[in-house]
């Protein structure tokens, strides 16, 4: 071994990490013993690296970092949790059979003015509904006539008929989401964002709220609804996430959400919350499920939409392609006027 | 099932985000870009991450993930690509304690964001000292040979900034 090789082996190795079964490193340390000079580079190569290490270590995160974090992430697993307890063992729950095992599960249905269809209990949203052709189960048929209810009203009708409270837009909004697409400014710049929005008096926000969980957006489009204005973000993710805006002025009777409260809609986790002057509504595409009106087709909002890439995420040594997080390659944003 | 993946979640938090921090800053050069990429990082892990099958690596896969998403970001800003390391020569100047009493923890990351591009990445992640330099490779997803070589070039042009502007590098 030269002493440059031994310079190379020891530059990428820290002094207090040196494993003994490392034999480059420990070749290269029996080369630093027989050599003044080597072991004078040494000296000053670990003395370097430890001085250089502490002033990278007195760099502290902003404090507000890890609370912002934990509150994107209380958003991401409560959203989660609730699609994943009305799908969980659907496995054991055939098409056909309805909810007959004995495990009642009580889905929280509700109407335009937020109040639960009940109780349905007994039965559990089973997304093979949205897969198969036909439900042939009664209990099927009488969920899905309790979905489809709403599912298949049109928009305008659902507008005109839903009370002008919050539980009202949530039901338009989700019904939306399903059957159309919102017109939309496809722009990836916040900055873009929130000068169009201030241009047409729509709610917005000096940034994305922590709560959403996610740091960059696809477009926007600004909803108008029983005579109010909204703004619906959409959020770079793997699947559909949209984030709507609600100015709290125009909800008077709503209360105060300081913590975000779940529940579902649809085929949608929607997480609520007030923050300043706003109302956030987050949702969250169930992926267990399909949308049964409108065209599947019509929510390509995007070109990155149709044309979305699946970038395999590092699989780093072990973890094996369950790592994988396709995630849509942004395209150039194309900013225009909504439809 | 909500409680434990929150209770997961906080403690991979507290473990490593300001690691991860340091790393995002150390790339981006400033406290915004490096926030929202850590931030990106974990909405990444909350809505994936409990499909990693070996929780051992997750540092590794929390590391490789902000480095992706900054090089993701980076392509789109089409950054100048960097220059040919055949053609840098590897001259190991001595700085000694006196400049380094100098540098602080703003000047250290002022240096980082000198040196070339592909050396940044692996130095910066050395001197945080929470990966290996196998671990740093799986990071980049490049060779363990190219690692090495890449930090010790890395260190060496590191040293002639901090030589040469200590205080402003």
């Amino acid at each position: 071994m030269t002493p440059e090789e031994a310079k190379l082996i020891l530059s990428a190795r820290r002094s207090d990490q040196i494993d003994p079964a490392d034999a480059p490193a420990q070749e290269a340390l029996q080369l630093v013993a027989a050599m003044p000079e080597l072991a004078a580079w040494w000296q000053a190569e670990q003395a370097f690296d430890r001085a250089f290490a502490r002033k990278l270590a007195s760099i502290a995160p902003p404090r507000e970092l890890h609370s912002a974090i934990l509150r994107g992430g209380a958003t991401i697993f409560a959203a989660r949790n609730l699609i994943s307890e009305t799908t969980d063992a659907d496995t054991s729950d055939a098409a056909g059979e309805g909810a007959a095992d004995g495990r009642e599960k009580v889905v929280p249905f509700y109407d335009a003015n937020g109040n639960g269809l009940g109780e349905v209990a007994g039965t559990r949203p089973n997304p093979h509904w949205f897969r198969v052709a036909l439900p042939w189960s009664l209990a099927a048929s009488v969920a899905l006539a309790l979905l489809g209810f709403s599912m298949f009203f049109k928009a305008q009708k659902l507008e005109a008929d839903a009370p002008d409270d919050l539980a009202g837009f949530t039901q338009y909004a989700t019904k939306m989401e399903e059957g159309h697409t919102f017109p939309f400014n496809h722009s990836t710049k916040l900055e873009e964002m929130e000068s169009d929005l201030a241009k047409n008096q729509a709610p917005h926000a000096d940034k994305l709220p922590d709560r959403a969980g996610v740091t960059e957006i696809d477009g926007w489009s600004v909803v108008e609804w029983q005579h109010h204005r909204a703004t619906e973000v959409r959020l770079h993710g793997d699947t559909t996430i949209d984030l709507f805006i609600l100015a709290r002025a125009d909800f008077p009777r709503e209360k105060e959400h300081a913590q975000p409260e779940v529940k579902l809609s649809g085929n949608y986790a929607v997480t609520i919350w007030t923050e300043g002057p706003n109302i956030y509504m987050l949702l969250t595409e169930n992926p267990g499920a399909k949308p049964t009106g409108g065209n599947a087709a019509a929510k390509m909002n995007t070109p990155a939409d149709a044309n979305a890439a699946a970038v395999p995420a590092p699989d780093t040594q072990g973890t094996g392609s369950s790592a994988d997080l396709p995630h849509r390659t942004p395209q150039p944003g194309a900013t225009g006027a909504g439809n | 099932m909500i409680g434990n993946l929150s209770l997961d979640f906080q403690k991979l938090v507290d473990e490593h985000y300001s690691s991860l921090y340091r790393f995002a800053y150390s790339l981006a050069g400033n406290e915004h870009e490096a926030s929202d990429l850590t931030q990106h990082t974990f909405f990444i892990y909350a809505n994936k991450g409990s499909s990693l099958r070996d929780t051992t690596k997750v540092k590794s896969w929390l590391f490789t993930t902000l480095y992706r998403e900054f090089l993701r970001q980076r392509r789109s800003a089409q950054r100048t690509q960097p220059q040919d390391e055949e053609t840098l020569e590897l001259s190991a100047p001595v700085v000694n304690s006196d400049v380094m009493a100098t540098v602080d923890g703003a000047s250290a990351v002022a240096a980082l964001e000198q040196l070339e591009e592909s050396y940044r990445a692996p130095i910066a992640l050395f001197y945080l000292q929470d990966l290996s330099y196998k671990e740093i490779a799986d990071v980049l997803e490049v060779p363990i040979g190219t690692v090495m070589s890449r930090l010790s070039r890395g260190k060496a042009q590191l040293k002639k900034i901090l030589l040469e502007h200590p205080r402003t590098a």
